[in-house]
């Protein structure tokens, strides 16, 4: 598929989130994860820009729906996104295709980028560095390798997962409450709270090989 | 079979809702213990799972203006080899710079040393403990959450061992005096959210912990 490479702004005429098939409106395909890390590859070998472009019309408006859900402002979302792509961009000579996948990394890296924007509002003198607190995938030195059958299946088991247990992950990833806040929020014991925990994460355990 | 952290902490900690001065200790542990980095990476990829999900949101901006901004951004380095005598973990040496040595240590009982290590988070104290070979912390429990991540040597506690790299979670319910390695002592980072409160004959000696 050819990439004009004098782009046309991503507005389009009429956008409506709710109507609007997931990829269509930007006149994409929807991305594998094969193909993501094809495009990382591209990007590392010869700073290919049309790959870039790829990748940022896939994610960008996903890492924007991640930070809006976790309660940034429109503008704050989208610039994170923005430097989550960035950084996509900066870091891809040294990614390791076969430890992980994008999709995984991106958002360590938007986990990273929101950490550091919350920080650096509550306390401007620090010296943050976001690298510091939190890595990102896959610099783990003894990262397993991130199979595609097992995010499918991770992906599938989400989706299986009773509304108790969704609701625990939702809380901890989109509202970033702690497994005690969570208890607090619902108004259960502790113990429950870790339980849906452990259960929701036990599936996933069995799910991504050892 | 190694000491993790428990998968409730884990995942705070993975979906960055953890305390800064909590997730320094986490940092340290996965840095240390390749069990540990395994949880820890199967909880981002969940996060990756969760990011596949999302429904897109419409953008303001302009690819180009983007696009524009690449030619001038450089990759990234490869991350620089640390030479160190002792191999500081990465998220400790930000704090802590290049050396155990360089720290302000302070004797607080018969062989044992402490030094703090400044955050900027006043709700939390965290430090450095060194203990001599055979040698008790004071017992004592917690008023509210302690993180002891080992970095060097050993200690035992309760019938359990914790080695280089593993994680200890204790709080009210436990009233422990762990005991360093009477061959290798032990040196650990600690992370506290409230004060100890001293149960034992020694809790007079090691009243500067619980100045908080």
């Amino acid at each position: 598929m050819a990439i004009a490479s004098n782009m046309v702004s991503v507005q389009p005429e009429a956008y409506n989130p709710a109507i609007a098939s997931k990829g269509s409106w930007m006149g994409d395909m929807t991305l594998t994860m094969e193909d993501a890390a094809r495009l990382v590859a591209e990007i590392a070998a010869k700073r290919d820009k049309q790959a870039f472009a790829a990748l940022y019309r896939h994610f960008a408006p996903k890492l924007k729906a991640f930070a809006l859900k976790q309660g940034l402002s429109a503008g704050v979302a989208e610039e994170i996104a923005q430097e989550t792509m960035i950084q996509l961009w900066r870091k891809a000579p040294t990614f390791d295709v076969r430890k992980a996948s994008v999709s995984t990394w991106l958002f360590t890296i938007l986990r990273n980028k929101r950490i550091d924007y919350l920080r650096r509002e509550a306390r401007p003198d620090l010296d943050h560095d976001e690298w510091r607190l939190q890595t990102e995938a896959p610099e783990q030195p003894d990262s397993i390798a991130e199979r595609g059958e097992d995010r499918l299946r991770v992906a599938d088991m989400l989706k299986a997962l009773p509304d108790e247990q969704k609701q625990v992950l939702h809380l901890a990833y989109f509202k970033e409450l702690t497994h005690a806040e969570i208890a607090e929020e619902l108004d259960l014991p502790l113990g429950t709270v870790k339980s849906r925990i452990r259960l929701a994460l036990g599936r996933m355990r069995m799910l991504v090989k050892e | 079979m190694s000491q993790t952290a428990d998968t409730a902490w884990m995942l705070d900690y993975a979906s960055g809702a953890l305390s800064e001065p909590f997730a320094l200790a986490m940092a340290t542990h996965v840095a240390l213990n390749s069990e540990a980095a395994q949880q820890y990476e199967k909880l981002n990829v969940l996060g990756g799972a969760l990011l596949d999900d999302m429904e897109e949101e419409y953008l303001d901006g302009e690819l180009n203006d983007i696009l524009n901004r690449l030619d001038d951004i450089e990759p990234a380095p490869a991350p620089a080899a640390v030479q160190s005598e002792i191999n500081i973990p990465a998220p400790l040496r930000a704090y802590i710079g290049a050396s155990y040595d360089d720290l302000n240590w302070r004797t607080l009982g018969p062989g044992i040393k402490q030094a703090l290590i400044e955050t900027g988070v006043s709700t939390h104290k965290v430090g450095l403990l060194k203990i001599a070979p055979g040698r008790p912390v004071g017992q004592h429990t917690h008023k509210g959450t302690e993180f002891t991540v080992v970095l060097e040597g050993a200690y035992d506690d309760g019938g359990m061992r914790f080695e280089k790299g593993d994680l200890q979670l204790a709080d009210s319910s436990l009233d422990h005096q762990p005991l360093a390695d009477k061959d290798s002592g032990c040196l650990c980072l600690f992370v506290l959210d409230a004060p100890l409160k001293f149960t034992g004959p020694l809790s007079k000696w090691l009243n500067p912990f619980i100045t908080f």
